[in-house]
C-alpha cells in the first residue's frame, strides 16, 4: 500500500537545521526537538525494495532491521500477474497478502516483529517464494 | 380484542419501530442496482457492486468506465454484471484506470473467493494483467465478453472449481485470450465448459498450465501463435494437465508472428525458460495426461497442426494417454498443414486414429512406432531423439521460426482474413 507522502512540517524544516539559527528566540525547545528527531530518523532502518519478475524475486532472501519498510515492484512494461504472501510468520506478527499485479505497481509492508518470514506467490507457488529475516 | 384493533396496534408498532430489518438491508444491500456514467445512483461499477446484495444484479447502461471492478469474498457468491444495450457497448477501459491503492487497475474484473459470479455482455480493453479473471471460486459463467489487448489473458480462471467460458472473443493478448489454470483436484470433478469462443491474434488461443477437466468446443481459434495449447509446468501446483478434451472446434492459420519488431502484441517472458512457444501450429499438447483431440477441423498452419511433446526435465510433464483421433485435417479442409502432426514419441499410451490421410514428420523410428493407432492395449511410446533435437532447435528460435513454415495461400473461411506471419494486419 502507498503511503501519503510526509508534510514538510516545523519539525521536518528543524530536523534540517533551517529553523535553529534563524529564529532562536522563538524557538526555545527547538534545538534539542531537532537533535532527538535527528536521532529517531537516524534510527530508522532504510527501506528496501524487491523486484518482482517471471518467476522469482530479487532478492530471494532478505536481512533487515526491525520496521524495515520493504516495497515490492513489479515491471514497468510486461509480465506475468504475481502477487506476495505470507507463508509463515514469527509468533504475533499480522499476516498479509498483496493483490494480484502484473506491472506497473507497488506494494509496502513494514516488518515490525522480528523473525523469519517465508513468502510466496500464490499463482507460482512451487518455485517462486522468498525469505525475509528480520533481526532483533 | 378483535383482529382490526390487532392490526393497528401492530400498525403503530412498525410506524414506531421503523422499516423491518429486511427492508433496512434492502435499501443498505439492494437486490438490483443500476450504473450509467450520469443520471443514476452509481457512475463507477465498483461502487454498485460494493453495495450490491448477495446474488443481485449490476445493470450497467452503455459507455466506457475507466476503472477495473473487484468482486471479493463470499459476500458476492452469485452477483451478476451484466451491460446492457447490445454487444460491446459497456467497455471497461485499462488506460488510466487505478485502483484503491493508487497502483493501474490490472483487471477489468477481477473476481476473487466469490461463488457462482455471472459476467455479462462487457468489454475489458487495455489492463496492464487480464480482461476477466476469476480465482478460488466454485463455478462461473463468463458470458457474451470481449477482451482486447490485455497484456496476459483474456478470459482468465485460476484455481477455481467448474465454470464455463461462452460466445466470447479475445483477441492481442501476450500470453492466451483464454486461460484455464491450477485447477485443484476433485473425487467429484466440476468441469470447466469453455465453447462458442473466438480467439485470434494471440500468442496462443487457448492456454491451461495444470488445468483439470476441460472441456473446449465449437470454437474458433485462428491468426494466434498457436491455438490449443494444454499444458503442464512446474510453476503451478497440481501438475500434470488432465483429463480434457478438445472437441468440434476449427483450428486454424495460427501462423502469427509476434516476435516482429513492431508487433502489436508483445510476448509475456517465456514460461518454459529460454524456450518460446511454437507458432505456426494448431494444437499443442504439452505434457499433459488423458486429453482427448477428436473430431476437429486442423488446417492452414504452417508448422505443425497437432504438435505432442513433453518436458524432460519435469517427468510429471510427460505426455500420457492422449488420444488424438476423428480430426480433419489439412488435406482434409483444402488447406495444408506444414505437417499434420508432429511427435518426439515421449511418454506411454499416446495413439492417433482416425484422421483421415495425414503428413506425419518422420524421426528416427519408424511412423508406425512414432505415432502408433488407438486400437488395441495402449502403446508404450517410446522417445525419439531425432524429433527431441528438431523441436529443441525450433523453439530456440524466435522471430525465425518462420524460415521453416510451408507457406501457402489459404482456403476463405467465411469473412476472416489469415495474417500468415505478419506482425500486424
Amino acid at each position: 500500500m502507498r503511503r501519503p507522502e510526509p508534510r514538510l512540517g516545523l519539525a521536518a524544516l528543524a530536523g534540517a537545521g533551517l529553523l535553529a539559527g534563524a529564529v532562536p528566540a522563538v524557538a526555545g525547545s527547538a534545538p534539542a526537538d531537532a537533535v532527538a528527531t535527528a536521532a529517531k530518523k537516524k534510527r530508522r532502518p532504510k527501506p528496501r525494495a524487491v523486484k518482482v519478475r517471471d518467476n522469482y524475486y530479487g532478492p530471494a532472501k532478505l536481512k533487515v532491521r526491525r520496521n524495515t519498510k520493504v516495497t515490492w515492484k513489479w515491471p514497468s512494461d510486461i509480465g506475468d500477474t504475481h502477487d506476495v504472501k505470507t507463508r509463515k510468520v514469527p509468533r504475533g506478527a499480522k499476516k498479509f497478502q498483496s493483490p494480484p499485479y502484473a506491472s506497473g505497481a507497488k506494494y509496502s509492508q513494514t516488518f515490525k516483529k522480528p523473525g523469519t518470514y517465508k513468502l510466496y506467490c500464490t499463482f507460482h507457488s512451487t518455485e517462486m517464494t522468498m525469505t525475509v529475516v528480520v533481526k532483533k | 380484542m378483535g383482529s382490526a384493533r390487532w392490526s393497528v396496534v401492530l400498525g403503530l408498532a412498525v410506524a414506531v419501530a421503523g422499516p423491518p430489518a429486511s427492508a433496512a438491508a434492502a435499501a443498505k444491500h439492494p437486490r438490483k442496482v443500476t450504473v450509467c456514467r450520469r443520471g443514476c445512483a452509481y457512475s463507477s461499477i465498483q461502487k454498485a457492486v460494493n453495495r450490491v446484495a448477495k446474488g443481485g444484479t449490476v445493470r450497467i447502461r452503455p459507455g466506457t468506465y475507466v476503472e477495473g471492478v473487484v468482486v471479493k469474498g463470499r459476500r458476492k457468491d452469485g452477483i451478476t454484471l451484466r451491460g446492457l444495450g447490445g454487444a460491446r457497448r459497456v467497455v471497461l477501459q485499462g488506460k488510466g484506470a487505478r485502483d484503491a491503492d493508487g497502483n493501474p487497475a490490472q483487471n477489468g474484473v477481477f473476481v476473487d473467493g466469490a461463488d457462482g459470479v455471472r459476467l455479462e455482455r462487457l468489454v475489458a480493453r487495455n489492463f496492464p494483467a487480464n480482461g476477466f479473471f476469476v480465482r478460488n471460486a466454485r463455478g462461473y459463467l463468463m458470458r457474451n465478453l470481449t477482451a482486447a489487448f490485455n497484456r496476459s489473458y483474456g478470459l482468465y480462471a485460476f484455481n477455481s472449481r467448474g465454470g464455463r467460458m461462452t460466445r466470447s472473443t479475445g483477441y492481442g493478448h501476450g500470453d492466451s485470450a483464454f486461460y484455464v489454470g491450477q485447477t485443484p483436484p476433485q473425487k467429484h470433478p466440476r468441469r470447466t465448459s469453455l465453447d462458442h469462443l473466438k480467439g485470434y491474434e494471440n500468442v496462443l488461443g487457448y492456454s491451461g498450465t495444470n488445468s483439470r477437466y476441460v472441456d473446449i468446443t465449437k470454437s474458433d481459434f485462428f491468426n494466434n501463435g498457436a491455438g490449443i495449447v494444454p499444458n503442464t509446468l512446474k510453476s503451478e501446483k497440481y501438475a500434470p494437465a488432465t483429463s480434457g478434451t478438445i472437441r468440434g472446434n476449427r483450428v486454424f492459420w495460427n501462423n502469427f508472428n509476434y516476435f516482429k519488431p513492431g508487433s502489436p502484441v508483445k510476448p509475456l517472458p517465456s514460461a518454459a525458460g529460454s524456450f518460446n512457444y511454437p507458432t505456426g501450429t494448431g494444437v499443442v499438447l504439452f505434457g499433459v495426461t488423458k486429453w482427448k483431440v477428436s473430431d476437429n477441423d486442423i488446417f492452414g498452419n504452417f508448422k505443425w497442426g497437432v504438435f505432442s511433446v513433453s518436458d524432460p526435465t519435469f517427468k510429471p510433464a510427460t505426455n500420457r494417454r492422449n488420444r488424438v483421433t476423428g480430426n480433419r485435417m489439412g488435406g482434409a479442409n483444402g488447406d495444408a498443414n506444414g505437417v499434420d502432426v508432429f511427435t518426439e514419441g515421449s511418454g506411454s499410451g499416446n495413439c492417433w486414429s482416425g484422421n483421415g490421410t495425414v503428413t506425419l514428420d518422420p524421426g528416427s523410428q519408424p511412423d508406425v512406432q512414432l505415432y502408433p493407432g488407438c486400437a488395441g492395449s495402449p502403446p508404450a511410446n517410446g522417445r525419439d531423439d531425432q524429433q527431441l533435437g528438431e523441436v529443441a532447435g525450433y523453439l530456440l528460435q524466435g522471430v525465425g521460426q518462420e524460415s521453416s513454415w510451408v507457406k501457402h495461400p489459404h482456403k476463405r473461411v467465411g469473412t476472416y482474413k489469415p495474417i500468415d506471419g505478419e506482425s500486424v494486419r
